[in-house]
């Protein structure tokens, strides 16, 4: 830090409030006090419990403490690779031709059996025992010949199941009794599913490699988490859950995630409004986020009690369109970026 | 730094009302390097173009002309073998001989292993789902300004009460001499992952019988694991199960890293402990206080691997061993250890010991 | 591995005075040249594994088996599923005893009737069950019917049981 005696730090430093008085909440003043208390080796000074029970009748703004849930469904499916990565384990692949021991073929063929017959025309073919490297010889002439060429189909991980799923197949046509019937075994399921293609974003059967979150839309239009005022003796977990329940519906199988908020967003109002049963001025909503995951289920908006009319399954990006920008911008960080 | 500090203060302090409103919702005067990166369209465009990232720009026409081995087969004079490839001493001779091999990341070191061939299955849940939830769970509030009680020494000294107890080493801990490990509070740089898993099979008729037991084990073991078994010889002597310090090779280990580690831990877990019978799970008091939790597979449990089951005629009958697996985690206390593995999927039952 | 070097300095004399100091390297090489041995490993090959759902990954494994098709897995084994009522309601029948059983004698003898799919929501669920209603009272009068043609049958197999 500089030594200069400037004039905007000294008018700051009066304007600053004490520490103790601010930035620390109340019932963590309580926590600090009673901590102090009860270790007895260190030496209490009075200050602070005095100062706590003075801060005490000071009354702040006040603000509507409200109880988040940030409901995902984790990633279903492996991320796709880019295109170094598909290189880089292609080419370990075919290094690792040459480096790891020969495979032991008659450990697993016995010799002339017609598994054996099909596995030698099958190698003599490939000229390898790997299916997924392409034809490549790891101990001929032209093993230096390694690389791929750009455009090559081969570090692909749809050829490299196809590979293994049409040899799978050839296998059993070749080795079965009965040449009528032809063996077919299923691929894999595309990556991309049907909502996907149809932009369908109250699914979830959508973006399978994205972590999603319930987004919900209230009657006024406005997008959110789901999340309403803690009631009194309530934790911010039960609320969570409360909230939820009474948004979404009880058809979904969730986990909350701990006891601690991950997150919160801190809403002023434009002008402090007044609530008439108690007398309380309420400065705005402050909302903490409680993380939860769902198994099973999904959400349901016909029954809920909390005035919503939409909900939609969103990755992080996408919530970027839908959110107002202080408010996913409090959020942001909280989310999975996969 | 230093001029920008109290106008941070002075914005703080300043009563809402001389801010103007319009910016007192969003925005700060503070500037952050993170806010300008966002504003920029992806997080790749500060590389260059033509990275590895983006691919080649090598039309593709070009490419399917190009042949390297008719390239190679054109020349007139062949190169020597020694001018294109490049062999590593096959010692090493130290730091000051003038023929140094070459580091065991260079693919002609000797050393060079293949390096990971697909992106791990299991490493991309812990990332992207069980890490986050696990230091969500082991958050702990404290408030600021919050300083932890001061603890005891954890090696305790001694009172000077003889004069004999001048320059002696610190004592143990009361009630026994192990120093647990430090449980640090769980952060983002120290969330529990798996770290290695050990497979040890006692083969007890190895040192009864003869050592083909031990090469079926070793095979057995080799097949579930991909890795090759080291093999140890027994240092007790136990007359009853006759063996003696030294003599027989009693037990073979594969020790699993990395990608191996992985592929075995998920195959475990989705294919072969599902196939178990009547199998409760992992038993709640295992795990050695320190983070690593082992548990057992009988023989005939071993058996349903899929890589024995291909050809489990070629073992003989009643050879295959059973095995202890231990999961070795990074986590410090066995609480930590069993939240990381039960949240992967392994199951758990009994009382819990922690 | 030993390895022996010690750094003299030629010039440890307090006469520095010299531009550079020489420094000379007395080697003793005792250090014996250490085998870099190829480390082993055995033949890997790339399988896809197929769960019971049709999910697939793919994975290094000494099997030379191309596809791997589980039939249980985690996916349909009820301790990965607590709470799944379709695996809760299953039958252990590895052998197929139940199934050879059932052939026989019909469905009637099962401890608990098929129970109505759960977990439908809101006006669907109504309607099914009002469908569902009408079925079980059809299914009833079969069930009475289907006791009554085979209960000379049951009697004779429990006594065969019974020897």
């Amino acid at each position: 830090m500089s030594s200069g005696s400037n004039g905007a730090r000294r008018v700051a430093s009066i304007l600053r409030p004490s520490i103790a008085e601010q930035r620390v909440c109340k019932s963590c003043q309580e926590t600090l006090v009673r901590r102090n208390y009860a270790s007895a080796a260190t030496p209490i000074s009075p200050k602070p419990s005095s100062s706590a029970s003075t801060t005490f009748p000071v009354v702040g703004p006040t603000y509507t403490i409200n109880a988040g849930v940030l409901l995902s469904r984790p990633p279903q499916i492996t991320r796709d690779l880019t295109d170094f990565e598909k290189a880089y384990y292609f080419y370990q692949k075919r290094l690792n031709e040459r480096l790891a021991l020969p495979f032991t073929k008659y450990f697993y063929f016995k010799r002339g059996t017609p598994l054996d017959e099909d596995w030698k025309r099958k190698v003599r073919e490939r000229q390898t025992a790997a299916r997924d490297i392409g034809k490549y010889n790891a101990y001929g002439q032209e093993a230096w010949n390694d690389e791929l060429l750009v455009g090559a189909k081969e570090s692909e991980p749809e050829y490299i199941a196809e590979a293994l799923i049409s040899d799978a197949e050839s296998t059993a046509n070749n080795t079965s009794q009965d040449t009528s019937k032809q063996e077919s075994i299923p691929r894999p399921h595309p990556r991309v599913t049907e909502a996907d293609k149809k932009g369908d974003t109250q699914s979830l059967d959508r973006a399978l490699q994205r972590t999603l979150y319930l987004l919900v839309q209230s009657k006024e239009g406005y997008w959110k988490f789901p999340s309403s005022p803690v009631a009194a003796d309530e934790t911010i977990r039960l609320a969570a859950e409360r909230t939820l329940e009474q948004s979404a519906g009880v058809n979904m199988n969730t986990f909350m995630v701990g006891y601690h908020p991950v997150s919160h967003y801190v809403y002023n109002a434009r002008k402090p409004k007044t609530d008439e049963t108690t007398g309380v001025t309420l400065a705005g909503e402050k909302t903490f986020f409680i993380k939860g995951r769902i198994m099973a289920g999904q959400a349901d908006l016909s029954a809920n009690t909390q005035n919503l009319q939409n909900f939609k399954w969103l990755a992080k990006e996408e919530m970027a369109k839908y959110l107002l920008p202080p408010y996913y911008a409090a959020i942001k960080n909280a989310l999975a970026d996969r | 730094m230093a001029a920008s500090e109290p106008s941070r203060y002075l914005a703080r302090s300043l009563p809402r009302a001389i801010v103007p409103a319009a910016r007192s919702q969003g925005l700060c005067w503070r500037r952050h390097a993170s806010d300008q990166a966002a504003a920029k369209p992806s997080a790749l465009s500060d590389l260059e173009s033509d990275g590895l990232l983006k691919g080649t720009t090598t039309p593709v026409e070009a490419a399917k002309s190009f042949d390297p081995v008719a390239r190679a087969r054109a020349r007139k004079t062949q190169l020597p073998r020694s001018r294109y490839q490049f062999r590593s001493p096959k010692y090493d001779r130290g730091p000051l001989h003038p023929h140094r091999p070459p580091p065991p990341s260079d693919p002609s070191s000797r050393l060079f292993v293949p390096g990971p061939f697909s992106l791990s299955r299991v490493d991309q849940t812990h990332e992207s789902t069980i890490a986050s939830d696990i230091l969500t769970l082991c958050y702990v509030h404290n408030p600021p300004g919050f300083k932890p009680p001061p603890k005891a020494p954890r090696l305790r000294t001694w009172d000077d009460s003889s004069p004999y107890h001048k320059n002696r080493s610190l004592r143990g801990p009361r009630g026994g001499d192990v120093l647990r490990l430090l449980r640090k509070p769980i952060t983002f740089n120290n969330i529990p992952k798996l770290e290695r898993i050990t497979i040890h099979s006692y083969v007890k008729n190895a040192a009864k019988e003869n050592s083909g037991w031990l090469h079926v084990a070793g095979m057995a073991l080799q097949a579930i694991s991909n890795v090759k078994v080291t093999t140890y010889r027994s240092k007790t002597s136990v007359a009853k199960w006759y063996i003696s310090p030294g003599r027989d090779a009693v037990a073979a280990k594969a020790e699993l890293h990395g990608e191996d580690m992985e592929h075995f831990f998920g195959k475990l877990l989705d294919i072969v402990m599902p196939r178990l019978k009547d199998w409760p799970g992992v038993k709640g008091t295992s795990g050695d206080s320190s983070g690593n939790i082992t548990f057992g597979l009988e023989p005939e449990q071993v058996a349903l691997f899929p890589e024995i089951e291909v050809n489990y005629d070629m073992y003989p009958p009643q050879m295959i061993p059973g095995c202890h697996i231990t999961l070795h985690t990074t986590a410090k206390t066995d609480k930590d250890a069993r939240l990381l593995l039960s949240a992967m999927g392994v199951p758990f039952y009994g009382k819990l010991v922690d | 591995m030993s390895l022996h070097t010690t750094l003299r300095r030629t010039a440890a004399s307090p006469i520095i005075s010299q531009g550079t100091t020489a420094t000379t390297f007395i080697c003793t090489q005792c250090r014996h040249a250490t085998l870099l041995r190829r480390p082993k490993r055995p033949y890997t090959f790339t399988q896809l594994i197929t769960l019971s759902d049709g999910s697939t990954f793919t994975h290094r494994t000494t099997s030379p088996l191309p596809v791997y098709r589980s039939t249980r897995d985690t996916r349909n084994s009820l301790m990965w599923n607590p709470t799944s009522n379709k695996l809760r309601n299953m039958e252990d029948d590895e052998a197929g005893r139940l199934a050879a059983f059932r052939a026989k004698f019909g469905r009637n003898w099962d401890a608990t009737a098929p129970a109505a799919e759960e977990g439908v929501e809101g006006e669907k669920e109504k309607e099914e069950a009002r469908k569902a209603a009408a079925k079980e009272a059809e299914e009833e009068e079969d069930n009475l019917l289907d006791l009554i043609s085979s209960f000379g049958q049951e009697e004779a197999e429990s006594g065969k049981k019974k020897k």
